[in-house]
C-alpha cells in the first residue's frame, strides 16, 4: 500500500462526530427479535450464557469492519461487488435467502413492537403493526437522508432503556460476572440451540449488507468523498474511522445484549420463568418480578429498537436486490430517482405486515428466519472473504 | 487492491468468524437431532 503520502489520521478528536454506519448497524443488531433471543437466553440458561457475548465481539467486529471497508473502498455495497465479481447464480441465491430471512424478521419485529405497544397503552396489536410499518417506510422515503441518519443515531440511545432496566432489578453480581468471564458449555440441545441463536443474531447478513451500503451511500452524498481505490491519500484516516466506528457500534450492541441477559437471568431465570419466546413476553413476565417500571422500560425499548431495526432490515433487502440488479439505489436519492429501490423497500415491509395477518406464528417464523440467517451467514461471509482478495 | 481492503490479522479474524458461523450451522443441526436421539 502506498502510505508514504497518506494524510496523518486525526485519531484524537471528533471520534464521536464520525460515528455513523458502524454505530447504527450495531444498534440495529439489538432489534426486537434480538432482544427476544437474549431474553430467552437469560431466562432459560441464566448467567452462564453471558460469556458468549464476549466471544462473539471480535468475530462480529472483524466481519463488520470488512463489510464497511468493502463499501468505502469500492463505492459499492456487498451485493454490488458480488454481482461484479461472481456469476449471477451466486448473487441471486444469496439475495433470495436474504430477502426471505429479512422479511420474516421484519414481520416478527413489527409483531413484537405491536405487542409491546399493546402492553403499555392497550388497543389493537394489528393497528400498531400497520402504524409502525407506515412510520418506518414513510420516514425512509420522505425524510432527507442526512436528517434520517441523524434520527437513527439518536434512536440508538433508546437502547439505554435496557441499562436502566438492569439498574431496577437486584443482580447477584458475583454470579453475573462469573457467567460473563468464565465460559461454561453444556452439552444439551437447549444450550447449543441458544448458542447458535445468539451467534446467528449477533452476526447476521443484513448487518453486513447495511454497513457496506451505508459506507457507499456516504460517498454519494458527500462530493469530497471518493471510493478509497481512487483516493489513496484518505485511506489510512478513513480505514481508521471505520475501525473505531465498528468497534464502538458492536461494543454498544453487545453491552446492551449483556444487560438484557443479566436482567432476565436475575429475574425470570431466578424465579423459574424459563419459557420466554419473545421480547414482549419477557417484558410482561418482568412486571410481577421486577415491577412495572422494568416492564415499561423494557417494552418502550422494544418499540424504539424496532423503529431502528425495521428500516435497516428492509433497507438491506432493497440495497441487496437493487445493487444486484444495478439499479440506482440509496436512501440519499429522491423517490423519483430510485423508484425500484424504494418499491422493494416498501414491499419488504408490506410483506412483513401481511405475515402478521396470516395464521403463521411470527415466533415460529422467526425461528426459521434464524435458521435461514444462520445457514446464509456462513456462505455470505465466505464469499465476502474471497471477495476482498479479488475486488478490482 | 485487496491489501487496501483488508490486512493480515483482520483477514484471519474474518475467516475465524466465518468458521465459527459454519460450526454454528453444524451445532444447529446437532441440536435439532439431539432431542430425537436422547
Amino acid at each position: 500500500m502506498a502510505r508514504a503520502d497518506a494524510e496523518k489520521p486525526d485519531r484524537s478528536t471528533g471520534v464521536l462526530k464520525r460515528l455513523g454506519p458502524g454505530l447504527i448497524t450495531g444498534a440495529s443488531d439489538d432489534d426486537p427479535s434480538g432482544i427476544g433471543t437474549y431474553s430467552q437466553a437469560g431466562a432459560q440458561l441464566g448467567f452462564g450464557i453471558g460469556w458468549t457475548m464476549l466471544l462473539s465481539y471480535p468475530l462480529m467486529v472483524a466481519i463488520q469492519e470488512i463489510s464497511g471497508r468493502i463499501g468505502r473502498v469500492t463505492g459499492h455495497g456487498i451485493a454490488g461487488n458480488v454481482c461484479r465479481n461472481y456469476p449471477g447464480w451466486v448473487i441471486w441465491s444469496l439475495v433470495s435467502l436474504l430477502s426471505v430471512a429479512n422479511t420474516i424478521n421484519v414481520a416478527a419485529d413489527l409483531g413484537a413492537m405491536a405487542d409491546a405497544a399493546k402492553l403499555v397503552i392497550g388497543g389493537s396489536a394489528i393497528v400498531y403493526v400497520v402504524a409502525f410499518a407506515a412510520i418506518s417506510v414513510l420516514a425512509q422515503i420522505f425524510i432527507a437522508y442526512k436528517r434520517y441518519g441523524a434520527i437513527l443515531k439518536w434512536l440508538t440511545l433508546v437502547l439505554f432503556a435496557y441499562v436502566i432496566a438492569l439498574t431496577v432489578v437486584k443482580v447477584p453480581w458475583a454470579d453475573a460476572l462469573k457467567g460473563l468471564f468464565i465460559p461454561k458449555i453444556e452439552w444439551s440441545g437447549a444450550f447449543l440451540t441458544t448458542l447458535v441463536a445468539i451467534l446467528g443474531t449477533t452476526i447476521s447478513p443484513y448487518l453486513f449488507i447495511w454497513q457496506s451500503s451505508q459506507e457507499a451511500e456516504e460517498q454519494r452524498i458527500n462530493p469530497n468523498k471518493k471510493p478509497l481505490k481512487e483516493d489513496v491519500r484518505s485511506q489510512e484516516r478513513e480505514l481508521w474511522r471505520i475501525r473505531i466506528d465498528t468497534m464502538i457500534g458492536m461494543a454498544f450492541s453487545n453491552i446492551i445484549a449483556i444487560a438484557i441477559i443479566i436482567t432476565t437471568a436475575a429475574t425470570l431465570h431466578q424465579q423459574g420463568v424459563t419459557d420466554v419466546q419473545s421480547s414482549a413476553q419477557a417484558a410482561a413476565a418482568l412486571k410481577p418480578i421486577a415491577g412495572p417500571l422494568a416492564e415499561l422500560v423494557f417494552a418502550l425499548g422494544i418499540i424504539g429498537t424496532g423503529l431502528l431495526g425495521v428500516p435497516v432490515l428492509a433497507g438491506s433487502t432493497a440495497y441487496a436486490i437493487g445493487e444486484g440488479r444495478k439499479w440506482p439505489v440509496g436512501l440519499a436519492r429522491k423517490p423519483k430517482q430510485a423508484v425500484a429501490f424504494y418499491s422493494v423497500l416498501t414491499l419488504s415491509v408490506g410483506l412483513g405486515v401481511a405475515l402478521n395477518f396470516t395464521p403463521i406464528d411470527p415466533i415460529k417464523a422467526l425461528y426459521w428466519s434464524a435458521v435461514i440467517n444462520g445457514v446464509l451467514a456462513a456462505p455470505v461471509m465466505a464469499v465476502l472473504m474471497l471477495l476482498v482478495r479479488r475486488v478490482r | 487492491m485487496g491489501e487496501l481492503v483488508i490486512d493480515g490479522w483482520l483477514y484471519w479474524l474474518g475467516w475465524a468468524s466465518t468458521a465459527a458461523m459454519a460450526l454454528c450451522i453444524v451445532g444447529m443441526a446437532v441440536s435439532m437431532l439431539m432431542p430425537a436421539s436422547s
